[in-house]
């Protein structure tokens, strides 16, 4: 880990040509990936009123209202306070009111619901599963390529426990 | 820490230059987030309304910011939680995509503040079409150009997850605007 005193030799000459390295980069991507998109240009269509931001923090109204601070050891004691209640609730989220009723049952129905309704959920939960899974497999992921990414969102049912796809669910 | 957000943070911690620390804070990130803002929301007025909202969160809270995070992520995470608290309430009367259309349609044609090419309107049309998430994504690494370090820590998702977001939107805008072209160059 550098200090002030063993700054890695260069690092503030190399540290802006990284990002400027970096914006090429993303507009490469856009270019040859998206040109359409990259023709039309990031310019925006929206305007502002005159004079706007130089008079926004005037408009800004803060009176009445209080500035919230909770001292350190309070806040150790509201998360711990909010940890004891989430455990409450999910116990007796947990204890069955019917004698016939089985966890296994309604969370097959869980299940069953998201196989059924698979195109209803939305894209980023399943990229997010994606990534968890493979993160769990310690898979290597490509992802710019659109096959990976296919296959492993097509994988993920049918690999997953109905255990593991709830717990992320 | 940015040298930047510690001397903001200096000045809040101490009661004599809190409103100073709080106004440096306002004036620096004003602008960036305004266009967050707009972008998701689309109207001037809606985004003056969330702006101003996330202002006085950040000021009730800024003394709990405990400084894990940059402050700008931290302010892009309340200002992007407003604008889609927002964006949801009037968005509950139109169900499903076209009817999403329509709002954007309505909103920018109702808005004195928006000049836009057939081109520009046929993006802002290809970018509501996304998920939520992924137009958020889209936004902040697209028109922000924040890095994915930056996005991750603002909106809790790791880099994999934002990559494969941002691939994705990046893709389907293409394809809307490739099947549309005749509109926006006919």
């Amino acid at each position: 880990m550098p200090t002030d005193k063993n700054i890695p030799k260069g690092y503030f000459w190399r540290k802006p040509k990284e990002i400027i390295d970096a914006v090429h980069q993303l507009e490469d991507d856009i270019k040859t990936q998206a040109p359409i998109l990259y023709s039309i240009g990031k310019e925006e269509p929206y305007n502002i009123p005159e004079g706007y931001f130089e008079g926004f923090y005037k408009s800004l109204d803060t009176s009445g209202v209080k500035v919230f601070y909770l001292q350190p050891a309070f806040r150790y004691m509201a998360a711990a306070c909010l940890t004891i209640a989430i455990m409450s609730l999910g116990w007796l989220w947990l204890q069955p009111t019917d004698p016939n009723y089985t966890d296994e049952m309604a969370m097959s129905d869980v299940y069953e619901y998201y196989i059924d309704n698979i195109d209803e959920i939305d894209e980023s939960l399943i990229i997010d599963l994606s990534y968890e899974y493979a993160d769990i497999l310690d898979l290597e992921v490509d992802y710019t390529t659109d096959g990976d990414l296919d296959v492993i969102e097509e994988s993920i049912l049918n690999e997953m426990t109905d255990q593991e796809f709830l717990d992320f669910l | 820490m940015h040298s930047e957000d510690k001397d903001i943070l200096d000045l809040i911690a101490d009661d004599q230059t809190f409103d100073k620390g709080f106004e440096l804070l306002v004036r620096t990130h004003q602008e960036s987030l305004y266009w967050h803002i707009r972008r998701i929301v689309y109207a001037h007025e809606d985004a003056d309304d969330v702006l101003q909202n996330t202002f006085i969160k950040v000021f009730k809270n800024i003394k709990g910011f405990a400084g894990h995070s940059k402050l700008y992520t931290w302010l892009y995470r309340i200002a992007t939680n407003e604008a889609i608290s927002l964006i949801n309430k009037k968005k509950k009367k139109f169900a499903g995509i076209e009817d999403g259309l329509a709002y954007l349609e309505n909103t920018l044609t109702a808005d004195t503040y928006f000049d836009a090419t057939n081109a520009q309107l046929l993006l802002k049309k290809a970018i509501e079409l996304l998920p939520e998430k992924q137009k958020i994504v889209f936004n902040m690494r697209y028109y922000d150009e924040l890095s994915y370090n930056d996005i991750s820590e603002s909106l809790q998702t790791s880099v994999g997850a934002l990559k494969a977001s941002f691939h994705h939107a990046l893709k389907k805008i293409e394809n809307y605007l490739e099947d549309n072209l005749d509109y926006a160059y006919g």
